[in-house]
């Protein structure tokens, strides 16, 4: 199926749960407390479920179906959840410290869900027109091996033309700069200030060197975009791994609370 | 002195050149018809060899390929069809059974080690491998024993009779199994010698297309076209077919050298079959092997598509000058993509035999198809709403040979390695591919093994450790590989590695015998043996990874939409 109308397909069919399930709700939930609890009920299986997205993931070797359908699960799911959770609280603000804590961590993990959903939608497509396409986890090799190829230039070049003027300007402007990552927050905003900085600084030191001396420059330079497009892949794909840090914590502790929540409510729910 | 490939007996000495000259296939061969650069004993020095094999000894195994035939100069030799003997009985692997529990404990029972390997004291049950400085020896354990078990269904061939040269002309699976039923001397044909010998002798020309036709003969049979006719009308058809081949058997070799560089490298290496404006004498049917249909395109040519086996070319020109009574050329080109073998039907058969028995609405239909497609010079890639180039690039790196490529959609891999990870875990705890390799538009052909049409990589392995599940599935067998890295060097995308195994204390294993460090070749599997299908496309979250057969355009086509 084509991904415009599995969205279309998918919205629809979260579309339909939600008006059976608030109609369910509707038609059983008089009095009140006892929409409450039905809609509770249905929160906590729809969590339940949500969270088990995760243990699929682990259990990868079991035909269970793909992740990926999971995932779209996970996704409406969640969705449908949120509206249960408007209809759960009456459309207000809790009352109740405990009340309040547990509609923050459920606001916080859909929040953290729908931004990270979003991110990997919009993210990917800047990482693939931009640099090579690089591992994560190799990164800091990549670096290490573009440094070395910087330095070994500016050793050549102090050799070649007996000039030191190029590796004074790389001691001081750029080896900081081939160190490790750079500019990450401003990667992360999409903005390329750093790097024009850098060029115009660079192009301005361009002006006093030698023939020789610029074809080092700028072979230099090149090493300069390739670590700037690193940079900004270390920046987008760090972000598309950190945000689930986010988010799982967040999912375990609504559970948790919830279950406590649970608890509570039957502890003082009396004989109404 | 004629100079000789180093790997290919260097010790052939003058009385075995003679010995071999002397033999009924040679001795009455007209050699004044092959040329000086390559004398009919050039040809027999470069590539034949003999070789001895003791009783017992695997020869050849059903399922594998090859790039040699052999013809039996003393001794006796036993053909052993498959599908009348157990299945494993060669050495070939046998699926091992898994459940859920198997599956799930993989989660704590995987090594933390790389390259984990169970420690077996026989390879197999049924086989022993024997290997020196000289060769690999693959024996079947209790031989007498064996053949006396499966004597009605072996095929005895003696002294003068030759096997597999069928296979290694067609780069085709051999087709049975064969084994020395006592001590003899074979001499083995290169496919280099086989061409030769067909082009330059009548003779073995003959007996080789005479091998063709009766190996055809179904797939023709069954052809939509074809299969209308009387049995007689298609014994006509059958016997008027030519058989050609084109293009570098080794095309893998010059792929390798050539691949980084700039890509017209690689494309000088496809052979015209045939050009467009050519006079269409037959309708062409590839045999095996892939090829190119494109048009001129100001200095080059642009792809419409690509054909393989069953496929034909041709035939929608042939009507229309049957039916108009016209000479119109070839809009199109064909070019080999690799190796490609085809088979010629005449033009005069077609009309005579084939086109009478069609419907007008079938030959109108072509006929619609050549005016809009081929004579409009339709930009396909745009018309399949494919990015411009993409079927050049599938084509030009010869992707199009995956059955099971690993084509990753980059604008949706959020590069979690989850597919990765999945891999992993399945295989004990090692990855057996690189979310890495070639880029065209937003999509990457990663480093995994594609499980190709044409296998490269099970060409030459001595002990038939890589092997093709029924289901296609090109997979290693541990326990019979010994780490002579003949397919790894022979993938032409690098898709296979080899590792150094250890033991559970993660200890380097090492051979008995030798003291070398054990060394085996790993690539994807596809997941074969587990319970579910490939656990990289299984596990990714996004749908951005997806195995498919990149030949199919409809699969790709799919898949990029």
């Amino acid at each position: 199926m084509q991904l415009a109308k599995r969205r279309i397909y998918n919205s629809l069919l979260s579309l339909s749960l939600i008006v059976v399930l608030l109609l369910i709700l509707d038609f059983y939930g008089t009095p009140v407390y006892r929409m409450q609890v039905w809609s509770g009920w249905i929160l906590l299986s729809l969590i339940v479920f949500l969270l088990l997205y995760n243990v699929r993931k682990k259990l990868t070797m079991l035909p269970l179906g793909r992740v990926a359908f999971w995932m779209q699960c996970h996704a409406y799911l969640g969705l449908v959840s949120g509206v249960i959770f408007l209809q759960h609280i009456n459309f207000r603000v809790p009352s109740g410290y405990f009340e309040c804590l547990l509609a923050l961590a459920f606001i916080a993990t859909a929040a953290t869900g729908i931004i990270g959903l979003i991110l990997s939608r919009i993210i990917p497509k800047f990482l693939t027109r931009r640099g090579e396409e690089v591992i994560f986890e190799r990164i800091p090799l990549h670096t290490a091996t573009l440094r070395v190829q910087a330095q070994a230039l500016i050793i050549d070049c102090a050799e070649t033309t007996k000039s030191e003027v190029l590796f004074e300007y790389y001691q001081q402007h750029l080896a900081t700069y081939f160190f490790g990552p750079q500019n990450v927050l401003y990667h992360l905003s999409g903005s390329t200030t750093p790097w024009h900085h850098m060029l115009i600084k660079h192009q301005t030191f361009c002006r006093f060197l030698s023939d020789k001396e610029q074809e080092y420059a700028d072979q230099l330079q090149t090493l300069m975009k390739q670590k700037d497009d690193l940079d900004f892949h270390y920046a987008l794909q760090g972000m598309l791994k950190a945000w689930p840090f986010l988010h799982f914590p967040l999912s375990f502790v609504l559970f948790i609370f919830s279950l406590l929540h649970i608890v509570l409510v039957y502890a003082f729910i009396g004989d109404i | 002195m004629i100079e000789k490939e180093k790997w290919w007996d260097p010790n052939m000495s003058s009385q075995e050149m003679d010995e071999i000259l002397s033999l009924a296939l040679f001795k009455d061969i007209d050699a004044a018809k092959f040329p000086v650069q390559s004398s009919l004993s050039t040809i027999i020095y470069k590539h034949t060899r003999l070789l001895n094999y003791l009783e017992g000894e695997v020869i050849i195994r059903a399922g594998d390929y090859g790039n040699s035939a052999f013809l039996i100069v003393a001794g006796n030799v036993g053909v052993i069809l498959p599908t009348t003997v157990p299945q494993g009985i060669f050495g070939t692997a046998v699926k091992q059974p898994t459940n859920w529990f198997k599956e799930i404990a993989k989660l704590w029972r995987n090594p933390s080690y790389p390259e984990v390997r169970p420690l077996k004291q026989t390879i197999s049950d049924t086989v022993v491998i024997h290997t020196d400085d000289d060769r690999t020896r693959v024996f079947i354990q209790n031989f007498s024993s064996v053949v006396e078990q499966i004597q009605e269904v072996i095929i005895n061939l003696s002294a003068g009779d030759m096997v597999g040269e069928i296979a290694a002309l067609t780069r085709t699976p051999r087709t049975a199994h064969v084994i020395a039923s006592s001590d003899c001397l074979l001499l083995e044909i290169r496919w280099q010698a086989i061409h030769a010998l067909r082009k330059y002798n009548d003779e073995f020309r003959k007996r080789i297309d005479a091998l063709y036709r009766k190996n055809s003969l179904d797939a023709l049979r069954t052809l939509p076209i074809f299969s209308r006719l009387e049995k007689h009308e298609q014994d006509n058809l059958i016997s008027h077919t030519l058989f050609e081949s084109y293009g570098e058997f080794d095309w893998h070799e010059n792929y390798k050298d050539e691949v980084d560089q700039d890509r017209s490298s690689l494309l000088k290496h496809e052979t015209l079959i045939v050009d467009e404006g050519d006079y269409a004498d037959g309708l062409l049917l590839i045999n095996s092997g892939v090829a190119r249909v494109s048009h001129h395109y100001n200095h080059g040519y642009r792809i419409i598509k690509y054909l393989n086996k069953g496929d034909g070319f041709g035939l929608r020109t042939i009507i229309h000058n049957w039916k108009n009574h016209d000479n119109s050329p070839l809009p199109v080109s064909l070019h080999a993509v690799g190796y490609t073998n085809v088979m010629r039907v005449p033009s005069h058969i077609i009309e005579a035999l084939v086109l009478p028995r069609m419907t007008a609405e079938e030959i109108d239909i072509l006929l619609v198809e050549r005016k809009n497609t081929y004579l409009a010079k339709m930009d396909y890639t745009r018309e399949l709403r494919l990015a411009d180039g993409m079927l050049d690039f599938m084509s030009d790196f010869r992707y199009i040979n995956g059955s099971a490529s690993m084509l990753i959609d980059l604008d949706r891999c959020i590069r979690c390695d989850e597919c990765v990870n999945a891999c992993a875990v399945g295989h004990n705890n090692n990855p057996r591919f690189n979310r890495h390799g070639r880029r065209y538009d937003h999509f990457m052909v990663a480093n995994a093994c594609m499980h190709c049409h044409d296998p490269v990589c099970m060409i030459g392995c001595p002990t038939g450790a890589i092997y093709r599940e029924p289901d296609g599935q090109v997979a290693i067998n541990d326990n019979t590989c010994i780490g002579c890295s003949t397919c790894a060097n022979s993938c032409p995308y690098e898709n296979i590695k080899m590792v150094q195994v250890r033991n559970a204390e993660g200890e380097f294993r090492q051979d008995a015998m030798s003291l070398r460090q054990v060394v085996k070749a790993s690539k994807c599997d596809l997941c074969v043996g587990q319970l579910d299908g490939p656990a990289c496309q299984r596990a990714c979250p996004h749908d951005a990874l997806k195995r498919i057969d990149l030949f199919e355009l409809s699969t790709l086509i799919k898949e990029v939409e």
